[in-house]
């Protein structure tokens, strides 16, 4: 780089800083048309009645101004449960890990989401290194601009010290280039990774993604993840957790914008079913799909504006998610290849709630996996269980 | 041996001198029949008054024992929905309350309930009388695993543990409604 090219950063940096304008500097790290060419390869599935054919996958949940505007609209619904519960509670859960986490961290977030989190984490890394970066990392630009603005709000980070990242991060290639990019920013200064919100249960391979994200952190940096967790996995909590999602119509409305905003459907938000399943013995699972109940078939017109048929009774899934059992938490932590240096946990405490639901809050570091739980870790359940 | 000699020898003479006292009667002039109808009537409500205040004795004692049985149920449910088993009490470490069951043991010990007429209810003080130690050793248990650990998150898990839907707690808090309805006392809605 020559000295012309650092004082045009430094002019760029300045010019973002002394600014009212809300600039914001957005590295987009894929083709988009990519990404829509992708959307549509998933609406083109077989069909199936069951939720497992035409998809849209997570993160296109997000993608574009109207699924972002819906999020933020469910996020503030007091009957989503889940999302009110993990803000509600993400001060008090914060609060009890966050002394684990030393001086000197630079912040990368997964999923940026509303922000209000990030900004919490924000404000605690800020005290101990003004010269923070923070880099979060989203496949939805909008989503990237709404949680941005929300997560610097007030906690005196300067503009230019905010990097946010348009990239699908479920994807291995990507991850690589982000670790470049990370590294090259940070040097060997460490990082806090961070995936919250129940991020990880939307990913159909789950498990994959977390050790592909964990992978990125070096010895010196710590992994924060939260997940919504159930004390038991059976088939009659697989529908308390189904009640949980469908009883919010701002929810419905969420899952359906991304159908409507890429579609020409006429959306009806009764439509949306909710399937809830026991996945083994480490979740429980719910499907959101959305089923064709006309009575006919219909043609829908995709992104590219190829019409294809949507028989009757076909489904195109929205959105999945999960309720990990907490028992499973330690097991999914070691295969990341993580071990788990402090985690709390928070119950929805609420009669609406299922007993035995809430959110779980770790921190994470990479190193030796964890070795299995030897006997008496269990002592409590030993203790009270029957 | 000596008691049931007594008895004998106290209900055989009660029978002869009522006996002699019936015949007495029958056998006297009919001027003189008020003294022996006297005897014949003092000796029956002697006999009689025997057995009324036993089953008088009995049926106090019984009473007395149902009452205080059920005091020491109200005050275990005093205790099992106070803060310290709330499950939205603190998850640090504590000393919990224990569970009473003096009265029980005394109702039991003492033979104020009725093997026949109380059979059930004994039935289920004894089960209520098991799972009252049971939850005593438990909690003992659990303070001395917690306080002996180092990790504050062996508390957050005893927490857990002790809150799980269908584990041992619940089923005590089952057990102590089961009791209270089988007393007659209102049980939690």
């Amino acid at each position: 780089m020559t000295a012309s090219d650092g004082r045009l950063v430094g002019d760029l940096a300045r010019a973002i800083d002394e600014s009212d304008f809300a600039w914001s500097l957005v590295l987009v790290g894929e083709d988009q048309r990519d990404k829509l060419a992708a959307l549509t390869s998933d609406l083109l599935n077989k069909p199936s009645t069951s939720g497992d054919g035409k998809q849209i996958t997570s993160g296109y949940a997000y993608w574009g101004i109207g699924p972002t505007i819906a999020w933020a609209h469910a996020c503030a619904d007091p009957f989503y449960l889940v999302m009110k519960q993990s803000l509600d509670s993400f001060t008090r859960r914060w609060g009890r890990v966050r002394g684990r986490v030393g001086e000197g961290f630079h912040h990368v977030s997964f999923g940026v989401g509303t922000g209000h989190k990030d900004r919490l984490v924000l404000e605690h890394l800020l005290e101990r290194n003004p010269g923070l970066l923070y880099v979060p990392v989203d496949m939805s630009s909008e989503m990237l601009r709404l949680g941005t603005q929300e997560a610097t709000h007030r906690v005196g980070l300067r503009g230019h010290r905010v990097v946010p990242v348009q990239l699908d991060f479920s994807i291995p290639d990507n991850l690589a280039e982000l670790r470049e990019l990370i590294h090259r920013l940070v040097g060997d200064e460490p990082v806090l990774y961070s995936l919250l919100g129940n991020t990880l249960a939307n990913f159909d391979q789950d498990d994959e993604l977390l050790a592909n994200l964990t992978a990125l952190a070096r010895p010196q940096d710590l992994f924060l993840l939260e997940v919504a967790t159930t004390e038991a996995v059976n088939d009659d909590l697989a529908q308390d957790a189904v009640e949980e999602y469908a009883r919010s119509r701002a929810y419905r409305e969420f899952v359906t914008s991304a159908l409507l905003h890429n579609t020409d459907l006429t959306i009806n938000v009764d439509a949306v079913q909710f399937r809830g399943a026991v996945e083994g013995d480490r979740a429980l699972k719910v499907k959101v799909v959305y089923q064709n109940q006309t009575g006919g078939d219909i043609m829908m017109m995709l992104p590219d504006r190829n019409r294809v048929p949507f028989p009757d009774r076909d489904t195109i899934r929205l959105y999945l998610t999960r309720k990990y059992a907490r028992k499973a938490l330690d097991g999914i932590v070691r295969e990341a290849g993580m071990r788990k240096v402090t985690g709390t946990h928070s119950d929805f405490g609420v009669p609406r709630s299922s007993q035995g639901f809430g959110m779980d809050l770790l921190l994470l570091a990479p190193g030796e996996p964890v070795p299995a739980p030897r006997a008496d870790d269990d002592v409590a359940d030993v203790i009270w269980g029957n | 041996m000596t008691r049931i000699a007594i008895t004998a020898l106290t209900f055989g003479a009660l029978a002869v001198a009522m006996a002699l006292g019936v015949t007495w009667f029958v056998v006297s002039p009919p001027g003189d029949r008020w003294e022996p109808a006297v005897n014949s009537f003092a000796l029956l409500a002697g006999i009689t008054g025997i057995f009324a205040e036993r089953w008088a004795a009995q049926r106090e004692q019984r009473n007395q024992a149902i009452g205080s049985i059920r005091l020491e149920m109200a005050r275990n449910r005093e205790t099992l929905d106070g803060e310290a088993f709330s499950a939205s009490a603190s998850r640090g470490r504590r000393v919990y309350p224990r569970l009473v069951q003096s009265a029980v043991d005394s109702a039991l010990s003492s033979g104020a309930l009725s093997p026949h007429r109380d059979a059930d209810l004994i039935d289920l003080l004894h089960r209520w009388r098991t799972a009252v130690a049971s939850v005593n050793r438990r909690l003992e248990l659990t303070e001395m695993l917690v306080f002996t650990s180092a990790s504050e998150e062996k508390a957050e898990q005893f927490h857990t543990a002790l809150h799980r839907a269908n584990g041992f707690f619940q089923g005590v808090r089952a057990l102590l409604d089961e009791a209270q309805a089988a007393l007659g006392d209102p049980v939690r809605p």
